[in-house]
């Protein structure tokens, strides 16, 4: 049974398509990572998988049951992206609201919270208002109160957001721990490098539009990324890089290239000579999530 | 063949036992998952600051309005027994408690939805198997319970007020709370509605306008003595304006008058008291029909 399946699946608001005939499936016990730009309808899917958002038309369901209903949402674990939480809720009472909401016996709801706040590392907090909790301790609360009932599914929305890299970590940690218990986990996120690292399969959707779905060997397209690293960017350099590049983008100095052919690499040092800008290093590089990311929408975006 | 016949009826029962147990299961659940929602708004009430100011104001009132309790007292030219002075103290303190229950509940209630609307923390809630007319009833018995308290609270100390000021236990005082209820309900339900489609100050303003008309239309109709006034002297058309607003408009007035009467029957209420709280009945339910058709379309 798929974890997760919408086809042909339409939202639109009043002045645009958030979503357009997405068609999408995610299996059982798999980490899916879901991309793509700000406004590109990520939350959009998220928020209908829940019920909060309605479908314009097609058809969406998880673990086979049609999404909006009590026992859909039983199976699911969701963490919003940046989360709002009452102010005046210590932990503990916020842990115990989410149990139960989600029907949880008194016995169990008491020991789940107390190993949730052991795992997140919020014990000793626990007692404190969730107003003076720091970002990274509401996010970890957060995580807290999706698992508290041991859902089959877990919907992060930018899971990462806000944490430290050694919070960043802890997530990635019980992540990965909730795959080896067999659960599935579906990931929106903007962090493509936490994304890479965790996820079986990915989505990129653009404008509404499902623009490529599969695992990284799949989505590459196995030809090397050249990477320019130069003392200061200049728009000359971008306009020049441009000519020869199917995709290019600029991040801290380094230009990210994927050839246009094989004579790309050759014609690169005439280009900086031309734009009168200070090379570094070039090197070639196994095409990273990033870059697949930057092409598949830039190309998309070309048609 | 009488044994099988046994044996098939024995499973018929276990059968119908099992699916009334399973049943009572649901039941329980769906109460235990809106007394969560109540009890959660039920602590926002209590750990809200406006909560304790509001009852220190209104007690400093009720303080103030014992002094009302004895005394020489005269209405229409007529010495008031000390009963009847005592009793209209109660009614001072009758109104100086709901004025403040009153205020508590349209503070409360027009953020209560709305409020976790637009901080988005209503997806907490209802992302999980939680239906979202539970989480609609949650809030109303959270915040009605808080409101409860607080005029629980002023009773119970204008009760201890009256008997040391006046040596009564004004009893009806309760009678009359409970039967005022009926208002802070429909109070609560019309600016939750309210709220959903405005602003929260907007909900607000709407519940105090709406009351304050409700009152001013519901006059003429439960004194029979201002309404034979009017008779006399006023216009056809404008009796019948008032007329139609009285029985088309939510009757917070009447509610509150006829609830007023069980603590003093000074100036004389209409014959059709009991009217006024059926008619408040029906309307909190059609504030939460079309409460729940509005919340049930809406996309968070």
């Amino acid at each position: 049974m798929k974890a997760l399946s919408a086809a042909g699946l339409f939202k639109d608001y009043p002045r645009v398509r958030a979503l357009s005939n997405l068609d999408l499936q995610v299996e059982e016990g798999e980490i899916f990572g879901f991309l793509g730009p700000n406004g590109a309808g990520k939350t959009t899917f998220v928020k209908i998988l829940l019920g909060l958002v309605f479908p314009t038309s097609g058809d969406v369901s998880v673990f086979g049951l049609p999404v909006g209903g009590k026992e859909m949402r039983r199976k699911i674990g969701y963490l919003p992206e940046n989360m709002r939480l009452h102010g005046f809720l210590k932990g503990h009472e916020f842990l115990d609201l989410a149990g139960r909401l989600y029907g949880l016996p008194s016995s169990e709801r008491k020991a789940e919270i107390e190993r949730y706040l052991d795992i997140m590392g919020l014990t000793e907090a626990a007692g404190r208002p969730l107003r003076e909790y720091s970002k990274g301790m509401l996010q970890r609360i957060g995580i807290a109160q999706a698992l508290i009932h041991n859902p089959e599914l877990l919907l992060l929305d930018e899971p990462t957001s806000g944490l430290d890299p050694i919070g960043t970590k802890e997530v990635r940690d019980i992540i990965l721990e909730e795959k080896k218990k067999g659960k599935t986990v579906f990931i929106n996120s903007h962090l493509l490098s936490e994304i890479e690292r965790t996820c079986d399969r990915v989505a990129i959707l653009n404008k509404g539009k499902l623009v490529k779905t599969g695992n990284l060997g799949e989505l590459s397209e196995n030809v090397p990324t050249i990477l320019v690293e130069v003392e200061e960017e200049s728009q000359k350099l971008m306009k020049g890089l441009a000519k020869v590049s199917k995709v290019v983008w600029v991040k801290d100095n380094k230009y990210h290239l994927t050839p246009k052919d094989k004579n790309t690499k050759a014609a690169i040092p005439e280009i900086i000579v031309k734009a009168d800008a200070r090379l570094v290093t070039i090197t070639e590089e196994k095409e990273s999530l990033e870059d697949i990311f930057y092409r598949v929408v830039k190309e998309e975006e070309g048609n | 063949m009488k044994q099988t016949s046994a044996t098939i009826g024995n499973e018929t029962k276990e059968g119908l036992r099992d699916k009334l147990f399973h049943i009572l299961l649901v039941v329980a659940l769906f109460l235990k998952q809106i007394l969560a929602v109540a009890g959660n708004t039920i602590k926002e009430g209590l750990r809200n600051k406006l909560f304790y100011i509001l009852l220190g104001v209104a007690l400093l009132f009720l303080l103030l309005a014992r002094g009302c309790m004895s005394g020489d007292m005269q209405i229409q030219s007529r010495q008031l027994t000390p009963d009847e002075v005592a009793a209209f103290g109660t009614t001072i303190g009758f109104h100086v408690i709901i004025f403040w229950g009153l205020t508590l509940a349209g503070l409360l209630s027009m953020g209560a939805l709305l409020g976790d609307i637009e901080t988005g923390v209503i997806t907490v809630f209802i992302s999980k198997p939680i239906s979202r007319f539970q989480y609609l009833v949650g809030k109303f018995v959270g915040i009605s319970a808080v409101v409860l308290l607080n005029i629980a609270i002023l009773g119970a100390g204008f009760f201890l007020l009256a008997y040391l000021k006046a040596g009564t236990w004004p009893f009806e005082l309760f009678i009359a709370l409970g039967v005022f209820t009926l208002n802070v309900f429909m109070l609560i339900s019309f600016i939750f509605l309210v709220s959903l489609a405005t602003a929260r100050i907007i909900a607000m303003v709407f519940g105090i306008v709406g009351y304050i008309f409700s009152v001013g239309i519901d006059i003429p109709f439960y004194f029979d003595a201002i309404r034979k006034g009017m008779e006399e002297s006023g216009s056809v058309v404008t009796l019948t304006i008032f007329k139609v607003l009285y029985f088309a408009f939510p009757q917070w007035g009447s509610t509150q008058f006829y609830a007023a009467s069980f603590v003093s029957d000074l100036f004389g209420n209409s014959v059709m008291s009991f009217w006024p709280a059926i008619h408040t009945l029906v309307y909190t339910i059609l504030f939460w029909l079309l409460m729940v058709l509005f919340f049930m379309r809406k996309e968070f």
